[in-house]
């Protein structure tokens, strides 16, 4: 299947940002105007404006149902706020800057951290911690969950990818077989797996009980997003052009299983990608954004 | 001899605030009796404050060779040498310190497939470091040209750092108020004075960079 533009929404700022609710048809952005709008698909319409004016926003994310916001800005703050309302649910105050923000697939938890500072798992409904995710070195640069929710995966500043319960932050597993940082993690849709990549230019797959590394695909520069389709099957590949991160690079939809199936898909966008993700029904969508539009591309 | 064998079982510093409750030793108007104290020590022995941390990004690569000399004979760009000391905030020493050291080439780019400007150093005796490399460039996207440090040390807390140059023009001449251009430099600390020198082959630059661990 060839990408093809689903849809263009006409924006009042260039949009910079862009989160996509996985079970519902909304999606948030972040402007250059310092405003977060949540909209819904595939029209655009805005349903909540939220003013950022003077935050500088490092993280940015969104509950796969569109219930949740969170967005991280660069003295530290953590807003966490509900997008029907635009109301402010709790605010969490880090050492510095975060790195990474990242919801469970049921939207109850968020893991967040300062650059460099251990994974910290936050109840959203309370706002407090429930658990810490080890102290690596240089802490944790890819996050993900399991879709049951009972694990959560990590790529870390120490080049190790682990794997973790949530419930008690417990150490499962390691696999130490990477050189370099892993910029992208991602669980099988049964959780026995997680697929690591990054600047070692492969795609490691590692049981997800004991470490093991199953095996190993070379790719042509690091991966810098993965994410696995809703039935399983595949998984979209988004590449980092190492040379000038400033650049876009490939988009690949891989089969998941072992082989040398060609890509599904394989489309270097014009422009670097604000966003994107599966939806729950199936669909790949990438969002590209111009001066006056988000043009949506779907990709399967 | 008794007297003076005592004399020398006490450690500079203890003398020297030995000295100032015993009304010998007076401090200037403006200057602390830390600053004092630390004055002429060359182990330190004085407290000093843990150097910034800065993200490791994302190209740290483990297991890189020991090498001191990163430059290669035709390398492009201006040779650079870089020494140092490692130190805890108490001003020790940090003998056998490992000093990870990688930064982009001359274009900016990154050696991700091998180990080019990569390197893995142990601090000597009295906590020295030295390798001599090449000014990195300007990695597309990042404002700063700038070396990425990881260091570890027993009893202290690792720490992932960067070093920057006040000579980079993004600085514009003045570091101190212009560090913040690149909002990922933490302090302008990490901006260090670069010292240019004549060679038999040509310009060079050199910079001092000490590294301070917090204790556990």
């Amino acid at each position: 299947m060839q990408p093809t533009e689903a849809a263009v929404i006409r924006t009042a700022s260039p949009v910079t940002w862009f989160n996509l609710a996985k079970t519902t048809p909304l999606a948030a952005t972040i402007s250059q105007d310092h405003k977060l709008r949540i909209v819904s698909l595939p029209d655009g319409a805005e349903r909540r404006v939220i003013d950022l004016t003077g935050r500088d926003v490092d993280v940015f994310a969104l509950s796969p149902d569109g219930q949740t916001v969170a967005i991280g800005d660069h003295h530290g703050v953590v807003s966490i706020c509900a997008t029907d309302t635009g109301a402010l649910r709790h605010e969490l105050r880090l050492a510095h800057y975060p790195g990474l923000a990242v919801f469970s697939h049921n939207g109850a938890l968020l893991a967040i951290s300062a650059q460099g500072d251990p994974i910290q798992l936050i109840d959203v409904a309370s706002g407090r911690a429930t658990a810490g995710l080890g102290n690596p070195i240089g802490g944790t640069n890819a996050l993900a969950f399991s879709r049951d929710d009972r694990l959560v995966a990590t790529g870390d500043g120490d080049a190790v990818v682990r794997v973790y319960e949530v419930k008690g932050g417990r150490r499962v597993a390691e696999n130490r077989e990477l050189r370099m940082i892993p910029l992208a993690v991602e669980f099988s849709a049964d959780g026995a797996t997680v697929i690591a990549g990054g600047g070692d230019k492969v795609l490691l797959f590692v049981d997800a009980k004991t470490g093991q590394s199953r095996r190993s695909d070379k790719t042509g520069q690091p991966a810098a997003a993965l994410e696995v389709s809703p039935d399983g099957q595949t998984c979209a590949v988004v590449f980092m052009h190492a040379e000038d991160m400033t650049k876009p690079d490939r988009i690949q939809v891989m089969p998941m299983q072992a082989g040398s199936a060609p890509a599904l898909v394989d489309w270097i966008p014009p422009r670097l990608p604000a966003g994107g993700g599966w939806t729950s029904d199936g669909q790949l969508l990438v969002a590209l954004a111009s001066p006056e539009a988000l043009h949506l591309w779907r990709l399967r | 001899m008794a007297t003076d064998a005592r004399a020398e079982a006490l450690t500079r510093r203890d003398l020297l605030l030995k000295c100032a409750a015993m009304g010998v030793l007076t401090v200037a108007p403006g200057v602390s009796m830390a600053e004092a104290l630390a004055w002429g020590d060359p182990q330190g022995g004085s407290a000093r404050a843990a150097t910034a941390w800065n993200e490791i990004g994302p190209f740290y690569k483990r297991a890189a060779p020991h090498l001191a000399h990163l430059r290669a004979p035709g390398d492009p760009g201006l040779p650079l040498s870089v020494s140092g000391q490692i130190l805890d905030t108490r001003g020790q020493a940090l003998q056998g310190a490992t000093i990870e050291i990688w930064h982009a080439d001359d274009a900016g780019l990154y050696d991700l497939d091998g180990y080019r400007y990569r390197t893995s150093l142990v601090a000597d005796r009295t906590g020295q470091y030295a390798f001599d490399s090449i000014m990195p460039g300007h990695y597309p996207g990042r404002v700063c040209q700038h070396v990425h440090y990881l260091v570890k040390a027993e009893g202290c807390k690792p720490l992932t750092t960067q070093l920057y140059f006040a000579t980079d023009p993004v600085f514009a001449g003045d570091p101190a108020h212009n560090y913040a251009k690149d909002p990922l430099v933490q302090s302008v600390e990490l901006v260090r004075p670069v010292t240019m020198t004549k060679t038999a082959t040509g310009n060079a630059a050199a910079v001092t960079f000490e590294i301070v661990l917090e204790r556990l």
